[in-house]
């Protein structure tokens, strides 16, 4: 059983640009929808980055983000990502989700594939007291797809050395530091494919995703299962169980196996 | 701070447990209003004014207040009869 509250979500299912996103950003490439490829049936996000593009290439899907007020704490995962080229250069980044701050363009944190040893590797790249920090590991394929999640924590209070990133691919944590003093300003801006990315020297970089989805919460490999959403009126943050057991606080939504479920919220709170 | 109560979910059901059954993705709501106490206020021996949260009241009358709001009651020191 997977619960959630959701704060953004994107299938790809709408072919009208930009996507449902805020826009896209075509400086190094072309950025569309497919169902040409991994798989048919459904849209999924295609990128296309130029054969040569230099480190800092852009292209890629982009939208506001107001999901936390204050200090971010953001889970996003999409299905499906894939890419077919390493990086032309060591350490050369292929971004899969990142959190940026605008309008001075800056980014918090991002993470996606690299190549270290001339090898592709997963990357977390984060920032701790002003200074950005590259993190591998892991070992990824070219045209194979994965579950790609990143959780970005940024520290609750000035100096304080309580921020987070963390990296999962298909459910399992890959890649995690902690005790990170990674920035005070606020998270406003999500991107999503090759964005300040590096291209290959002679191929063309294409990456595929899909499924994307922003939440307050771990979000995980998509089950399949329907989803209940669950909310009250007025909006009360009122806890839910469903089949006993405690998933959180409306609104919420949880993915659970079709059948009989029993769902109960509390039937007084205090606010 | 104030109290609110389990109302009814969008079926109308009235427990905070339900049963539902899931086929497809769905969304379920469910309503809550303020928990409401009335006050009211008596004196003795004489009947006098008073206010609540500085709205006039007299013997006698009442007002609703949502449960876990903190209110001021007011009463005259002296009264002459």
């Amino acid at each position: 059983m997977i619960a959630l509250p959701v704060v953004y979500s994107n299938n790809f299912e709408n072919t009208v640009s930009p996507f449902g996103w805020t826009g896209i950003n075509q400086t190094a490439g072309i950025v569309t929808v497919s169902s040409d490829h991994p798989y048919t049936g459904s849209y999924n996000a295609y990128v296309t980055l130029n054969a040569g593009a230099v480190a800092g290439s852009y292209a890629g899907f982009y939208q506001s983000y107001a999901g936390t007020p204050n200090r971010a704490h953001i889970f996003i995962r999409a299905m499906n990502v894939m890419v077919d080229q390493l990086p032309a250069n060591e350490n050369g980044r292929l971004p899969v989700h990142g959190c940026w701050v605008q309008p001075s363009a800056e980014m918090i944190g991002n993470c996606g594939f690299t190549k270290v040893g001339g090898v592709l590797k997963w990357f977390n790249y984060y920032r701790h007291n002003g200074t950005f920090v590259f993190q591998t590991g892991g070992t990824p394929q070219l045209n194979t797809l994965y579950c790609v999640e990143l959780e970005v924590r940024q520290n609750s209070a000035s100096g304080v050395a309580d921020g987070a990133q963390r990296l999962w691919v298909n459910g399992t944590l890959v890649l995690e530091v902690t005790g990170l003093i990674n920035d005070d300003r606020i998270v406003n801006y999500l991107v999503f494919g090759l964005m300040n990315a590096e291209g290959n020297a002679t191929n063309p970089i294409h990456f595929w995703g899909d499924s994307y989805v922003v939440a307050d919460g771990y979000i995980g490999p998509e089950s399949g299962n329907p989803w209940v959403t669950v909310n009250s009126s007025p909006e009360l943050n009122v806890p839910v169980y469903v089949d006993g057991q405690f998933i959180g606080n409306t609104p919420i939504a949880v993915s659970i196996p079709s059948g009989t479920h029993t769902v109960r919220v509390e039937s007084e709170v205090t606010r | 701070m104030v109290k609110y109560s389990f109302v009814k979910w969008e079926d109308n059901s009235t427990n905070p447990s339900r049963s539902i059954t899931v086929v497809a993705d769905m969304t379920i709501i469910a309503s809550y209003s303020l928990v409401i106490h009335k006050v009211m206020f008596q004196s003795q021996p004489v009947s006098v004014q008073a206010t609540i949260n500085g709205q006039p009241i007299s013997a006698g009358q009442s007002v609703d207040i949502p449960e876990g709001t903190t209110i001021t009651v007011v009463v005259p020191g002296e009264v002459s009869v």
